[in-house]
């Protein structure tokens, strides 16, 4: 059985959306479907919540959009990660990981130090 | 599930199809967006084995509650739209900014001529706008509801204004008894004597009535002002209140001040408080100090009797009006219980009334003139600021020709219009910037030039420039760009794009007619103002040939305390000839005289009887006691029988002079020489007329003639107390005698503390009143010059640029033999044809709008067909002479080069 889905914090979402854009530009399901691949399953998030966070981002001008045209002749909106989406990436994911490091020390601490 | 799947969006478009535009698009871009996803997701559960309907409703299952989810989308999207269409205005302003900057640059020359020009245009209104604030719009500082302060003079029936200074009694029967008012207070200026000696100096003070500052409402900046307590009557208490300015220059803006002592007129005033900074008093320039009425009045108002005499008139008297009292009725009250308490027949009789003008109205004038001047001014300096408008949009213009090609281009790479009309008009914006930059120069300039001649009786206390100016100036500058670059902007993005490609952006007629219309209007504006200043100047120049009966630039009147070192009244006459002597003996001094009074000083009343055969007639006048030599001082002509002369002495049969006003008026055609009048006692024998004098201004410039009689000084010296030296100064300059005349006077008697010594043309009310005319007669004149110049420039922008274009033709006139004469006729016949149409057109504007300055001018009709002649002359000239060069470039065209370069 696979493990419950974990729920993801909303400014984890925006960081995920921004790493995900930073290969190349997406549209929303491709955001998606990367999400689901590179995450396995493990993240529970609903469509609707994936939106608006790209909406969000966009208004913050961290990613820019425009409508184009899929493979198989569709119309899609496009996201793209901007000058600025990238920098605040880069800061963001510097003190995550940090963050998460020092929990997971934490957690981690052998009990006999103590 | 096809009707499911159009359904859900529908519904939802329904519900909310109250919004409208943009919203709506951003609707359906987000329905598009939602239904791509489900599709896209659908597909792969299907491509994965999963039914149809199974899958549609995973797909939803994933997406989240729908309408919920979707309408919080759509608040997010809304949120999201509105920050991004702000930056995108920002970054389209940048980006339009930038692109204007760098065309800017591109030509510097052509921006310069267009920030200058603006900046004249600009700069006028600032410099008019400064002026026009300090005296009309700006209430006094730190006065509280200035608009219930009121002016109360005394006229009759018809002269509203007659006699604008009243006597103690009245002013204290009117404080004490009017009910329309809630206060009322008198003020005095007087020239101050501080210290003694050689180190002596002199200050502007005011006496004020000790209900002074609380009836303004004005507070002290350090310590405390008058209470009632400091004046009372007769010697008050000898406490002064300095101005924040001679607080600074005099005790360096220590706190120490409070409690100093000041030496001045002859009693030593304590120091209690200083007024804030800016605080003027009700007019536009305050004093160095304020000392209590009673304290100061002996000294330097009315005398020693001042607060009971009431034949005289010296005191400004100003009321605060009740709420909800009109001002006509305060004053109507004022004047029945001055008339009840029966203190001075003088000016309470049945044919005198009083009048309430509001201070706001009278500031920097004595009857408004200056604000109407002002109001007019400040319609002219607009006309400036168009004319250089009219400047700029043809030079702008003639530049947007010039660069049709590369707009052509620009277009036809799909620049929308809209789009290029913003970048041209941001363009003539910023070029309005700069010159509004450059303009606040000019208004620094310009305003301290215009303060400095014209209203140097007034102190700025702040520079020309305040927070007031650049807001205006900003303003003015942002509008100016504005409406400049509309035009030319509108003119260039019409452009019919194929037309100018095909032609390589020739000039088409149509372009050329807009500019030529605009030159004419420049033309026109340019006579108005010329007109306007030609009428001011022609009315002042017979403004100072006025006869005032006082020669205002060669007469001067000099003052000393002599009460102050303790001298009885008695000596008075002895230090008096003395000084006379003295004075005599100065170089450049050809007469000079002593009286008790002089004109536009402190006026005294008295009754006069000719007795007759059946009833004595009254014949109450103004009076004055004078030396001999009084009227040759003064320059008033003698019109019938003689000059006092050294021999009318005390033990001589009386005599008297009388005014011709006084000698119409009460004698009518009759020869009033030889006439005997009882005057000042009826115990002495009768005075007689020995001479007419012709009328001499009393108080002001503009004033009805008063009846006024003159008695020798040695045959009624104890008539009046006060003694005024008066000195004629015929050769060389005023200025240097002045000096002399005051040392002769400081020494004549030892320890005299200052003598203040001034022409007549620099007294208060001389200059305040020739002010206006001044004031139009120097602005009119800058705006006219600055306009002329204007109109130049364009009409030799228009017309070089019309030959540039027309190079070809006049190339082939030479070539097919025309003579250069004539080549260079037509192109100055354009010229002066241009201006020709525009001399008409503001001949006609200028007729008609004269009729609104009539009243400001003096003797001057407004219709002076002498000054539009003369105007229409130069402005043909200026056309003539700006076609000069292009005309000369014309007849200099190589037909071969003109030729060759199609």
């Amino acid at each position: 059985m696979a493990p419950v889905p974990l729920p993801v914090l909303r400014g984890t979402l925006d960081l995920l959306v921004l790493r995900a854009l930073l290969s190349r530009p997406m549209h929303g399901y491709e955001i998606t479907s990367w999400l689901d691949r590179h995450g396995s399953g493990n993240l529970a998030v609903l469509d609707s919540a994936l939106y608006q966070a790209l909406y969000r981002l966009e208004r913050q001008r961290l990613i820019g959009a425009e409508w184009g045209v899929t493979d198989n002749n569709r119309q899609a909106r496009y996201y793209h990660v901007t000058a600025r989406g990238r920098a605040h990436l880069r800061s963001e994911t510097e003190s995550w990981l940090r963050y998460a490091s020092t929990v997971t020390a934490l957690l981690t601490a052998p009990l006999a130090a103590e | 599930m096809a009707a499911h799947r159009e359904s859900l969006p529908d519904r939802i478009r329904r519900a909310f199809r109250l919004d409208a535009g943009q919203s709506r698009s951003r609707e359906s871009e987000l329905d598009d967006e939602i239904r791509f996803h489900l599709d896209q997701r659908i597909e792969e559960l299907v491509a994965h084995g999963w039914t149809r309907d199974d899958a549609e409703r995973e797909a939803l299952a994933r997406f989240g509650p729908y309408e919920e989810s979707r309408n919080q989308l759509l608040a997010t999207a809304r949120e999201r739209d509105e920050v991004l269409t702000m930056f995108a205005r920002f970054d389209a302003i940048r980006s339009d900014t930038r692109y204007a900057l760098r065309q800017i640059l591109r030509s510097p020359g052509f921006s310069i001529a267009i920030t200058l020009t603006f900046a004249l245009g600009i700069g006028a209104n600032a410099t008019m706008f400064a002026v026009i604030d300090r005296l009309l719009l700006r209430p006094p500082a730190f006065v509280v509801h200035p608009q219930d302060i009121m002016r109360l003079a005394a006229g009759t029936k018809g002269h509203a204004f007659t006699q604008q200074t009243l006597n103690y009694p009245v002013f204290r029967a009117i404080r004490d008894h009017a009910a329309g008012l809630a206060d009322v207070t008198a003020t005095y200026d007087a020239t101050v004597p501080i210290g003694r000696g050689q180190a002596a100096q002199q200050a502007a003070g005011l006496l004020v009535t000790g209900n002074y500052f609380s009836l303004l409402g004005a507070k002290p900046q350090i310590g405390r002002v008058f209470q009632a307590a400091d004046d009372v009557e007769p010697l008050g208490s000898p406490v002064a209140v300095l101005s924040y300015d001679y607080w600074q220059s005099h005790f360096g803006g220590s706190d120490a001040v409070l409690g100093r002592t000041l030496d001045a007129a002859g009693r030593r005033f304590t120091v209690i408080g200083v007024m804030p900074r800016n605080f003027t008093g009700l007019d536009l320039d305050g004093p160095d100090m304020w000392l209590p009425m009673s304290a100061g009045a002996a000294q330097l108002g009315g005398g020693s009797s001042w607060s009971t005499n009431s034949s005289g008139s010296w005191l400004r008297v100003y009321a605060r009006l009740q709420p909800n009292v009109p001002a006509e009725r305060a004053a109507s009250d004022a004047m029945r219980v001055a008339r009840e308490a029966a203190v001075s027949a003088w000016f309470t009789g049945k044919d005198w009334s009083f009048g309430a003008l509001p201070i706001m109205e009278l500031r920097g004038s004595s009857q408004g003139v200056t604000s109407s001047v002002t109001r007019v001014l400040a319609a002219m300096s607009l006309i400036v600021l168009l004319v250089a408008c009219a400047n700029v949009a043809n030079l702008l213009l003639a530049r947007g020709l010039r660069r049709r090609e590369e707009i052509a281009v620009r277009l036809a790479l799909g620049v929308s219009r809209g789009r290029l009309l913003i970048h041209l008009v941001t363009e003539s914006a910023l070029l309005a910037m700069m010159g509004g930059v450059v303009a606040l120069l000019v208004a620094y300039l310009g305003g301290g030039a215009v303060f400095k001649l014209l209203f140097s009786d007034v102190n700025l206390h702040s520079p020309a420039i305040d927070g007031r100016v650049l807001a205006f100036t900003a303003i003015v500058t942002l509008l100016t760009g504005l409406f400049t670059g509309l035009l030319p902007a509108l003119q260039v993005s019409r452009l019919d794009l194929a037309g100018v490609l095909k032609t390589g952006g020739r000039q088409s007629g149509h372009r050329s007619r807009t500019r030529t219309a605009l030159l004419v209007a420049q033309a026109a504006m340019s006579v108005v103002l010329l007109f306007g200043a030609g009428l001011f100047e022609r009315s002042l120049t017979k403004l100072s040939d006025m006869r005032l009966g006082v020669d205002v630039d060669r007469v001067a009147l000099a003052k000393m305390s002599l009460r102050s070192i303790g001298r009885p009244a008695s000596d008075a006459d002895r230090i008096f000839s003395q000084a006379l002597d003295r004075v005599r003996a100065i170089p450049g001094v050809s007469h000079a005289a002593v009286a008790a009074t002089a004109p536009f000083g402190a006026s005294f009343g008295v009754g006069i009887v000719i007795p007759g055969r059946d009833s004595s007639i009254h014949a109450d006048a103004m009076y004055n006691i004078v030396t001999a030599d009084y009227f040759r001082t003064l320059g008033s002509r003698i019109l019938r029988g003689r000059d006092f002369t050294d021999a009318d002495r005390e033990s001589s049969p009386r005599v008297m002079i009388v005014n011709q006003m006084w000698a119409t008026h009460y004698l009518h055609d009759a020869n009033p020489l030889g006439v005997c009048a009882r005057i000042l006692s009826d115990s002495l024998p009768c005075a007689e007329v020995v001479g007419v004098v012709e009328n001499v201004r009393r108080q002001s410039i503009f004033e009805d003639s008063s009846d006024f009689v003159y008695l020798p000084l040695a045959q009624a010296k104890q008539a009046l107390g006060n003694r005024e030296l008066l000195v004629r100064i015929d050769n060389g300059r005023p200025a240097a005698a002045l000096e002399s005349v005051r040392l002769a006077l400081q020494t004549a008697a030892p320890g005299l503390p200052f003598a203040d010594v001034h022409l007549f043309a620099s007294d208060q009310t001389v200059t305040r009143e020739f002010r206006p005319f001044r004031l139009g007669a120097a602005m009119f004149g800058a705006f006219g010059v600055l306009a002329l110049a204007l109109a130049a420039i364009g009409i030799y922008g228009v017309i070089s640029y019309n030959v540039g274009q027309r190079t070809r033709e006049m190339g082939v006139r030479i070539a097919l033999g025309a003579q250069r004469g004539s080549v260079a006729r037509l192109v100055m016949r354009q010229g002066v044809f241009v201006t020709g149409i525009g001399v008409v057109i503001g001949a006609a504007v200028g007729l008609v709008g004269s009729r609104l300055v009539q009243h400001l001018l003096y003797e001057e009709s407004a219709r002076d067909p002498g000054v539009l002649i003369l105007v229409a002359a130069v402005l043909l000239a200026t056309g003539a002479i700006a076609s000069l060069v292009p005309a000369w470039r014309a007849v200099n065209t190589d037909p071969v080069t003109a030729l060759r370069a199609e």
